[in-house]
């Protein structure tokens, strides 16, 4: 018992020691950049695989865009205009966390509003069931 | 309050399946590019040791191809892009991200049907157009702005639904 349980200690250090040293391809050395770059990654739809993140995915034209977008962040571009660099390119659909405004509004009020709807449906049906 | 809550499974069945449904015959997503004008480029020719700018490509409306030698659907488009080079349609390819030697071998191989192709190894322009893949044709006027964007094979039935129409528009 005692043996499985370090062999579990031992096992967990290691992995998350390798977690500590993910291979990174960006080539930045400045890690504030780099914190920049992978969150970057995450809000752009790979254009190539629906669904992927640009982080995700090896698809041919995500490293291109990678690669541009790793430029850009090294000219001093900031998170916005490289968001407006790919909005450019494929549109408002490659974001994938799309900004608040008109159009999205109804997306981002969606789910709120449905989940409100539930709570006032339990509390209805909790006070009838306390009622009788 | 009972029926209600009874038929709330079946309102959310019917409302999810109504969204698949309708996502099913969503079609291609509009391009942005469409409208705009070609970015600016310089890029060498794939036959010859020219430089080829926006400037310099065609005064005349044209079909702009994204292809490369491994992509095999390009395989399939090239029929028809061969029968609409001899019809006298003016056709300008990409060769996206591919090597100069095959790309050359296949055009030798299997017909020419390009009046010249721009080199694009590392895929900058294609991103600057907002291409998501090979191939694609994009319909340019004579002004050299974006009239048309196709994302996938050009079939007969796609020139003649979307490309010609648009062409004999922009042919007086």
């Amino acid at each position: 018992m005692t043996r499985g349980l370090s062999l579990l200690w031992v096992l967990l250090c290691v992995t998350s020691l390798s977690a500590g040293g993910l291979p990174d391809a960006s080539g930045i050395d400045d890690s504030r950049l780099k914190t920049r770059y992978y969150n970057l990654l995450q809000q752009v739809r790979c254009p190539q695989c629906d669904g992927q993140s640009l982080s995700g995915s090896n698809a041919p034209m995500a490293q291109d865009m990678k690669r541009n977008i790793v430029e850009q962040l090294r000219e001093g571009a900031s998170d916005a205009e490289v968001l407006g660099w790919v909005v450019q390119r494929y549109g408002h659909s490659a974001l994938l966390l799309p900004p608040l405004d008109e159009r999205t509004l109804w997306l981002w009020l969606l789910v709120p509003a449905i989940m409100l709807v539930v709570l006032v449906l339990a509390l209805y049906r909790l006070r009838q069931r306390a009622g009788s | 309050m009972k029926i209600m809550i009874a038929a709330m499974p079946l309102t959310v069945a019917l409302l999810l399946g109504w969204m698949f449904w309708g996502s099913l015959y969503l079609g291609d997503m509009p391009s942005v590019q469409v409208g705009r004008e070609l970015p600016e480029f310089e890029l060498p020719a794939l036959q010859g040791d020219e430089t080829l700018t926006a400037e310099t490509m065609p005064r005349q409306p044209y079909l702009l191809n994204i292809w490369a030698s491994w992509c095999f659907p390009c395989r399939v488009e090239h029929p028809i892009l061969m029968q609409l080079a001899q019809q006298g349609v003016v056709i300008v390819g990409l060769n996206y991200r591919d090597e100069p030697d095959s790309a050359l071998q296949w055009l030798r191989d299997s017909g020419d049907p390009y009046t010249l192709n721009l080199v694009d190894s590392a895929g900058n322009l294609a991103l600057d157009m907002g291409v998501t893949g090979v191939p694609e044709t994009f319909l340019i006027d004579a002004s050299g702005n974006i009239v048309h964007h196709r994302t996938g094979v050009l079939d007969q039935r796609v020139w003649e639904r979307e490309f010609l129409p648009r062409l004999q528009e922009l042919t007086p």
